[in-house]
Order: structure tokens, then sequence, then C-alpha cells
């Protein structure tokens, strides 16, 4: 396998700081664990129209503290389970960020994107470099590399993945 | 270089003599906590993970909280679920929802001072109280430890949080975390160790403090730590769990801090958390037109004896105002009990409140008490993001028990020091 992650392309959807695991999935849903129960409610508390408007491929791009509140890592599960391949935010939360690289959902810190980038635009980000750029109108940044350890998680789709590998590498 | 207790509690965790901070490492765990993070994820994770036993199923405590008791069919058929995967990994520590919240009955029966805990829950760091390095994680993480017996943490950097003087009548603990809220903002200790320390902790009773830990996590905050000091050495005593000596940890004096504050609890005056943000803090007077349609008075924040005691007081020589619902519930099974005995729960009934059994029910918008359109809640738990308590367009207030207790009367948000 490719133990390196490629440049990705995406069109954005804008949200600002403080985005709570409470608006991504309400708590009231939550009796159900059930995939196509729960994505219609997928940012409901902020924006009820994205599980209709996302599409394959897009990019949350957010301000700082995204995924603050609850440790729910459904909210991750659901932002993937929509198609999104990454979010770029000024700042994450603690326990977002370890839920989103456990999941294998590429998570990028980019100070100064909040201001940079509107709903629709395309961006790219290089995960070799870090550089983020948006394609739509002329701003490039900095945004950071995943540290080794992590980067190789993601690569492998996640953290169970990647324990499920590292087994039956010993194993060999 | 000194070290901050968040320091040397893994650096003694890992057997090593010193950790700096931004160092990441593998850590032994002496406790997982999991509640019904069970069905949401860890029992597929471990399913997926295609292991068939967990490092150490005695150091794994699991109960119900969330869904205590189950609101409806869907929630009932997940417990199901949940019991299934306790039982098939052999989780004798269960309690199923017998006992209360988690982080309540972690504290009464599980927490000792220099463990490392992880749980399936944000407020997770409450336990710090206790001088437990103890935070919360998502479910995979959770899953990989429970199966692994350890985890990575990066060493985190410590803000340090000096408490003096002693806090003035109708003033309580919440409203020194709300206060911190206020300052530090919702992602002013992100990644970080809130360190307490300083001699307004010895006016802190051990309750008040496990709040102050608990709401840390709404600043972000990886662990809050507390000095394991003569109080919370009589408070574990009392639970049949005495603190071996060298279980107590003290920072150096010349340890590292990213940052330092202090807060003058004689200062302090009643806080609330306006809409939609538990960082929207201001003082209680500056809001108190706002009428009220429902209280709530619990939570794993404040639905402890001492909360319980300090509602009370207000409510033993007034009753609820007509207009308002007042939801009473107990953070755990022992707190009910010794409310019953203190004859706390007769008070809260003649005053006109509603006592619910013990659950995360109305705070994570479960069950128990939700909000409708355009209602407002005066809530002693933990969170006021949009939709938390149910309707998107209801708005939620946090405050202290006294706050909640007084509002409930007047109908309207109060300060609790113009009815002591």
């Amino acid at each position: 396998m490719d133990n390196r992650l490629k440049p990705i392309i995406g069109r954005v959807h804008c949200y600002g700081n403080n985005v709570d695991t409470d608006v991504i999935i309400p708590g009231k849903y939550m009796s159900s664990t059930r995939l196509e129960d729960l994505l219609p409610h997928t940012m409901e508390g902020i924006d009820p129209e994205f599980p209709k408007r996302v599409r394959p491929g897009d990019v949350i791009v957010a301000g700082t503290n995204f995924g603050c509140g609850s440790s729910r890592e459904t909210a991750v599960t659901l932002i993937r389970a929509c198609g999104v391949q990454a979010i770029i935010a000024e700042s994450f939360s603690r326990i977002f960020y370890r839920n989103a690289i456990n999941l294998g959902l590429l998570v990028v810190e980019c100070p100064g994107i909040s201001g940079a980038v509107t709903a629709g635009d395309e961006v790219k980000y290089d995960p070799s470099s870090g550089l983020v750029e948006n394609l739509t109108k002329p701003w490039i940044a900095q945004g950071t590399v995943l540290p080794e350890f992590l980067m190789q998680i993601v690569v492998q789709g996640g953290a169970v993945e990647a324990y499920r590998k590292s087994i039956r590498s010993k194993e060999m | 270089m000194g070290q901050t207790i968040a320091q040397k509690l893994l650096a003694k965790a890992s057997g090593q003599p010193k950790v700096q901070p931004g160092k990441i490492m593998e850590v032994k765990l002496d406790r997982i906590m999991i509640h019904e993070g069970i069905g949401w994820g860890i029992a597929d994770a471990i399913k997926n993970l295609g292991v068939d036993r967990l490092a150490d199923p005695d150091k794994v405590v699991a109960l119900f909280d969330h869904f205590a008791p189950p609101p409806n069919e869907a929630a009932a058929n997940f417990h199901r679920l949940c019991r299934k995967f306790v039982s098939d990994f052999g989780i004798k520590e269960f309690h199923d929802m017998r006992k209360g919240i988690c982080h309540q009955v972690m504290v009464e029966d599980y927490v000792n001072p220099g463990e490392v805990i992880i749980g399936s829950d944000s407020h997770t760091t409450t336990y710090g109280a206790l001088g437990s390095f103890a935070t919360g994680l998502g479910f995979t993480d959770v899953a990989l430890a429970m199966v692994k017996g350890k985890i990575w943490f990066k060493v985190p950097e410590t803000i340090r949080i000096d408490l003096i003087g002693k806090m003035s009548d109708g003033v309580s603990a919440k409203d020194v975390a709300l206060e911190l809220l206020g300052r530090l903002k919702a992602d002013g200790a992100n990644y970080l160790s809130c360190e307490f320390g300083g001699q307004g902790l010895n006016n802190l009773s051990v309750d008040g403090r496990l709040s102050i830990c608990n709401m840390s996590a709404e600043m972000g905050a990886k662990v809050a730590l507390m000095p394991v000091d003569n109080q919370v050495t009589e408070y574990l005593q009392l639970l049949g769990r005495p603190v071996l000596p060298d279980a107590i940890l003290e920072p150096d004096p010349d340890a590292i801090y990213r940052e330092r504050l202090v807060v003058d609890l004689s200062e302090l005056t009643p806080r609330v958390a306006l809409p939609h943000s538990p960082d929207n803090v201001c003082p209680v007077t500056g809001a108190e037109s706002v009428n009220v349609d429902q209280v709530f008075i619990g939570s794993c924040s404040n639905g402890r004896l001492e909360d319980m005691r300090a509602a009370s007081a207000i409510l033993r020589k007034n009753r609820v105002h007509s207009r308002v619902r007042l939801i009473v519930i107990p953070a755990s099974y022992r707190v009910l009990s010794s409310m019953a005995s203190e004859g706390l729960l007769d008070v809260f009934i003649k005053a006109g409140a509603v006592i619910g059994p013990s659950t995360c029910g109305p705070c994570f918008g479960g069950h128990f008490g939700l909000l409708g359109e355009g209602e407002v809640c005066v809530s002693t738990s933990t969170r006021n993001f949009v939709g938390r308590m149910g309707s998107k367009r209801a708005s939620v207030y946090l405050a202290s028990p006294q706050t909640a207790a007084a509002s409930s009367v007047a109908g309207y948000l109060t300060d609790p020091r113009k009815l002591l």
C-alpha cells in the first residue's frame, strides 16, 4: 500500500468557531445506532440542509475549536459517512481531533483559513507539504502536516485497521 | 527543571523519573469507564479489531446512565446489545442502571489518587479533584485501550489556577467554574492540564472541587488536577478507600506553567452562562429579566449532596413558581439515599419539584425533561449548546444549584443572595 496520502481537492462548506458535537448530532437522536436514521440529522443544529447539499469529496472549513463538547465519536462517523474527505479548521477540540484520526478522517489545522474561504470554493490540501490553497480565488497558507504515526493511521483508514495490520505483521 | 502534577502522574505511570510536555508516550491504565458508549461505537470497534478478549476486564467499569431508564423501545434494545457485550467480555464491574451517573459512581466507588483513568465521556476530567489523571476519549480510543490495556497521550502543558480567599454566601463552586470559563473561554485549556492550587481550595468541599474539575472539560482541558489534601483523604477514608502516602503528589516549586491565573473567591458573585455556550458568562444580576419555564438541578456537574443541600436551603422556605417546572435529579443513588435520610426529598417535594431517577437524560437532551420551542431553562448541567436539551429554539442558562433554586421560586433568572 502507498504509505503517503495524496493531495486532495474538494468543494467547501464553511462554519464558524466552536462547532460543537451537539449541533453535529443532537443527543436526542442517539437511541438509534443505525447510520440511515442518524445521517439526515448531521449538522442539524447549524445547517439542516447539509445532508442534502453535501457531495462525496467535499471539505469542511471552520474556525477555532471545531468539534468541542461531547466525546461522541458519532459526530465524526456521520461527517465521514456524508462523504466529507477532510476538515480544515483554525483549530480542533482535543477529543474530536483524536476521534477523526482514529476513524481515518483527515483533519488539518490551518490558521487564517476561516476568513479566506467561502462556501462553494474549491480548496486543495497537500498532506506532504501541509499547504492549503484556495483554487477559486488566489490564497495559499501553511497548514499542519500530520505527525508520521498519525499519518499512518489515516492512510490505513483508521486506528482499528492500523491495529489489525500491526497484529498481522507480528504474526507473519 | 520542575514538573507539574500532570507531568509527575504520567512520569510515575510510565516508570520514568521525568517527562516533558509534548512527549508522546504510551501509558498503562488503572481504570476504564464505559457507559452507553458501548453501543455507540465501542462494541463495534472491538468486534472490528477481531479480538475476543480484553487486556484486563477487571479494570473496566461499565454502567448505563444516558438512557437510564430507557425512554423508548429503541433505547431498551440498545441496552440489550450493551448488556450482551458486557457479558461476552466478562466485565464484572457492571452496574446496569442501578448506581447513577458514571462520574459520580466512579468517584464514590473506584477513583484513587495517582491513578490514570480514561472514560468514554468528556467529563471524565471530574476525577482530577481526587488527584487522578483522568480524561475522556472517543469510542475507538476506549476500545483500543480496553484491548491493549494502555493508550497514547501527549504530555500536556499546564495552566496553573490559584484560588485565594473564601466565597461569600450564595456563591458556590459552579460560580468558580463559570468564572474560569468566562475568562479562559471554550478552548482556553484545549489539550492542557488545568492545575488548581492555593489556599482558597481549603474553602472548597470535595463536592465543589469535583464540579470545577468537571466543568474544566468545557474549556477543552485534557485533565484537571487538584492536590490531595486532608479533605480528599477524609472523603476517601469515609468511602472505605484509604489514601496511600505515595499517591500524594505536589507540583515542584519550579514547575513550568504555560499560563497562570488567580481567582479571588471572596470577590466572586453568582455567575450564569448565557445561551448558547458555556463560556458566554456574566453575573446573574446582568440577566435577571429572563423568564424561566423549567429549572433543572442535577447532572454530573451539580447533582451531588452539597448541591442538593444548597438548593433545598432556598426551597425550604419558598415554593416553586406556578409557571415553572423544577426537575431535581441526584447524580447517584447514594446521593438520593442521603437526600432521603437528611429530609431533603421532602423539602423538594413540598416545594413542588419533580424528582427523577439518576440519569444524564435532560443534560444531554435524551429524555426526562426536554425543552420545547422557545422555552427557557436554568440548568446546573454542563452545556447549553443549540439543541442540547431538546428544541434548537430553546435557551439554556447554566448556573449554580442556588441560582437555579432561586430562579425556580421567582420564575425568572434570580441572584440567590436575594432569597438567603
